[in-house]
């Protein structure tokens, strides 16, 4: 095991505990529901930016 | 990530965070399931900042040359297959399970990845909630389960 796996390892771990401990109380009935799944864009706005890069570099060349 | 050290996250996570002395553990497989959601979340948040910080940098190019914008077109790419990737990966968390979540995750985070790191060699601040949304998709893809 790297010096990297250890330490995402242990990023993960810190990240997940209190997900994992939410969980548990939401199984035992003593907390909310977990949060739902996140939501994507349609549209990146990096496309339009890069749309809008390459009319700047039309316009200049 | 080694499976090894997987199995090190998993255990650090559950004895920091489900009072395993003494407690009685949550059901594994949704705590696998949350934990797969979790993965999923980080790495959207890690497309949402990237795909932000992408369009911030591109918009500071008052006179951008052609390198500058293949490289770019590369990165945008790579955010659109993330995308597309992730789209499958939540499909899979919503119930649909055709198709297997986890080389999609894999994906994912291999292309967020290689963004980050080309923006960041590019002077543009990368937040550590992206390093870290990554590393637990990576972590979790891994898995082959998903």
């Amino acid at each position: 095991m790297s010096p990297r796996d250890v330490e995402t390892a242990l990023v993960a771990a810190k990240v997940l505990a209190p997900v994992i401990a939410d969980t548990a109380k939401w199984l035992k009935g003593e907390g909310p529901k977990p949060p739902a799944l996140a939501t994507l864009p349609d549209e990146l706005q990096s496309e339009l930016a890069l749309a809008q890069a390459e009319l700047r570099a039309k316009q200049g060349g | 990530m080694s499976i090894r050290a997987l199995i090190l996250c998993i255990a650090l996570a559950t004895l920091t965070g489900c009072g395993v002395f003494g407690g009685q553990g949550p059901d594994t497989a949704a705590v696998v399931e949350r934990s797969a959601a979790l993965a999923f979340n980080g790495a959207a948040v890690a497309l949402e900042v990237l795909d932000a910080r992408e369009a911030a940098y591109l918009d500071t190019l008052a006179h951008p040359t052609q390198a500058d914008l293949t490289a770019a077109r590369a990165r945008v790419a790579r955010l659109r297959r993330a995308r597309d990737a992730l789209a499958i990966v939540r499909a899979w968390l919503a119930g649909e399970r055709e198709a297997s979540a986890g080389p999609e995750l894999r994906d994912a985070a291999a292309a967020l990845r290689l963004v980050a790191e080309e923006l960041k060699s590019r002077g543009v601040v990368i937040p550590d909630r992206v390093t870290e949304g990554l590393a637990l998709a990576e972590a979790f893809a891994k898995v082959g389960a998903l």
